[in-house]
C-alpha cells in the first residue's frame, strides 16, 4: 500500500475523504489493535472499536481545525485510542465494554456543548429518536441538503454543484425549506 | 430581511462559523426567551442528525476493518531476543551467499530503464506547458519538476508519468513512487496506465524493493500489454 504522507492525511481528511479513512485502517489496525491488546488486555473486539472511534476522533479534530499538523500519525492515533481505553475506564469503573452507538454521539454532543444544558436529559435523549423519524419523512433529497450544509458545512455554491442547483441562492432556499420541515416535524412528532 | 438576517446567524451559530462580531449579536438574539428555545430546538435537531451519521460512518468503517486482517502479536521478549539472535545468523549467512552471487537488483535499472519520451512541443500549447517539456527534454530535470508539479492534475494526468520521470532521473525514488501510484490510481486511459506501471516497476527497481517490483511486474505480464515481455526479461533476472 502506498506510504502515508502526514500532511496528505491532514488534506484528505480536511476533504472528508473518506477513503482516507479505510488508508489508515488498512495501515495502522495491526499495530494499534495489537498495541492495546498487549498494553490493556482488552478484547479482541474492545480493541478494534476504540481504533475506529479513534480514527472518527481524527477525522473531527481535523474538519474542527482542531489539528492541521501530525508529525507521527500512527502514535497519535494508538495515543487517542489508549486516552479512549483509559477515559473509557474511568467511566465505567471497568465494567462491561459497550460499543458507542449513535445515542451515545448524541449524548456526547450534549455533554460537550455547554448551551445545551442537561436537565430533563431523558427527554433529550428522546430528541435523537424523534428527529430520526423526521428525517425518514423529508425525502433523500431534503436529508442530503441538510447533511451536506449542516454536518460537512459545504457551500451553497458546491451543494448547488453536487445537487444541481440553478445557483447557490436556489440551494439556500431549498435549504430553508427543508430544514424547516424537518424542525416542524420533529414538533409535531413530539406533541404524539 | 430581518429574518433572513436571523436564520443567517443561527445557520452560522450551528455550524460553528459563528465571527466575533457576530457571536456578540446572537448573544443579544439568545436574550429572547422564544429566540432560545427555537436555535437550541435546532441545535439539538443538528446534534442528532451529526450523532446519526456519525454512528454511520462507524458502521461503514467497522464492516471495512473487519475484511482487514490483523497481523499476528508479536512475542515475548525472550523469545524475540532468541528468534534475533537466530535470524542474525541467517541473515548474515544468506547476506553473505547473495553477496557472493548476485548483486543488488537497482543495477538492473541501467539496463531497463529509458526516460519517457518528451513529445515534440505543439505550436499553439500553453506557454507553461511548452517550458515544463522544454526542460524535460533538456534534462534540467529539477527546473522540470517545479513546472510540471503544477501542471499535473486529474485533468492533465500524462504529465504526472513526466513528473515520476523527472524525480526517478533525481534519485527522488520515494517520490517517483508516490507520483506514478496516483497516477495509476487517477488514471482512466489503459495506455497511461501501461506506462505508469512500468515506471513505478522501475522506481521500485531502483529502490531495490524486490517484492512489490515482482507483484507488478507478474502483473503486467498478465496484461499482455506493451510492456509484458520486458516485464517477463527483468523477472527472470531478478528472480
Amino acid at each position: 500500500m502506498a506510504h502515508l504522507d502526514n500532511d496528505q492525511i491532514i488534506l484528505r481528511l480536511k476533504q472528508d475523504d473518506s477513503s482516507c479513512l479505510e488508508d489508515l485502517v488498512v495501515a495502522y489496525k495491526s499495530y494499534c489493535v495489537n498495541g492495546l491488546k498487549k498494553k490493556t488486555k482488552c478484547s479482541d473486539e474492545e480493541a478494534e472499536d476504540l481504533f475506529i472511534d479513534a480514527l472518527l476522533e481524527l477525522r473531527d479534530k481535523v474538519l474542527s481545525d482542531k489539528l492541521d499538523h501530525l508529525l507521527n500519525a500512527k502514535s497519535y492515533i494508538f495515543g487517542i485510542c489508549y486516552n479512549k481505553w483509559l477515559s473509557a475506564q474511568r467511566l465505567k469503573n471497568k465494567t462491561i465494554f459497550t460499543s458507542i452507538d449513535a445515542e451515545g454521539y448524541y449524548q456526547q454532543y450534549l455533554k460537550d456543548d455547554s448551551s445545551l444544558d442537561l436537565e430533563d436529559l431523558e427527554y433529550k435523549m428522546q430528541l435523537l429518536n424523534i428527529t430520526n423519524r423526521a428525517l425518514g419523512t423529508i425525502g433523500e433529497k431534503c436529508y442530503k441538503l441538510i447533511k451536506y450544509f449542516y454536518i460537512e458545512k459545504r457551500s451553497m455554491e458546491d451543494i448547488a454543484n453536487i445537487m444541481g442547483f440553478a445557483s447557490a441562492d436556489v440551494a439556500k432556499t431549498s435549504k430553508s425549506r427543508c430544514f424547516k420541515k424537518l424542525v416542524e416535524k420533529t414538533k409535531e412528532l413530539e406533541k404524539l | 430581511m430581518q429574518e433572513e438576517k436571523h436564520r443567517a446567524l443561527i445557520d452560522k451559530y450551528l455550524t460553528d462559523t459563528l465571527t466575533e462580531g457576530e457571536k456578540k449579536d446572537f448573544i443579544l438574539l439568545m436574550e429572547n426567551p422564544e429566540f432560545k428555545e427555537a436555535v437550541l430546538h435546532e441545535k439539538h435537531i443538528v446534534a442528532a442528525l451529526k450523532a446519526k451519521e456519525k454512528a454511520k460512518l462507524k458502521a461503514n468503517l467497522k464492516s471495512f476493518s473487519s475484511r482487514i486482517p490483523t497481523t499476528p502479536q508479536q512475542t515475548s521478549n525472550t523469545k524475540r531476543l532468541w528468534m534475533a539472535a537466530a535470524s542474525v545468523i541467517l541473515i548474515v549467512s544468506i547476506g553473505y551467499f547473495i553477496y557472493m552471487n548476485n548483486q543488488p537488483i537497482s543495477n538492473q535499472f541501467i539496463n531497463y530503464y529509458e526516460p519517457y519520451p518528451a513529445v515534440t512541443i505543439q505550436r499553439g500549447e500553453g506557454e507553461k506547458i511548452s517550458k515544463a517539456l522544454q526542460l524535460y527534454s533538456e534534462e534540467k530535470y529539477q527546473e522540470a519538476v517545479d513546472e510540471l508539479t503544477s501542471l499535473a492534475s486529474p485533468d492533465q494526468q500524462a504529465y504526472y508519468l513526466y513528473l515520476g520521470n523527472c524525480y526517478l532521473q533525481l534519485d527522488e525514488t520515494q517520490k517517483a513512487i508516490t507520483t506514478f501510484e496516483k497516477l495509476i490510481e487517477i488514471s482512466n486511459d489503459s495506455i497511461l496506465t501501461q506506462h505508469s506501471q512500468w515506471y513505478l516497476a522501475m522506481a521500485h527497481l531502483k529502490a531495490n524493493q524486490s517484492e512489490p517490483l515482482k507483484i507488478l511486474l507478474r502483473n503486467i505480464i498478465n496484461q499482455n500489454g506493451m510492456y509484458s515481455e520486458l516485464a517477463h526479461n527483468l523477472l527472470k533476472e531478478i528472480d
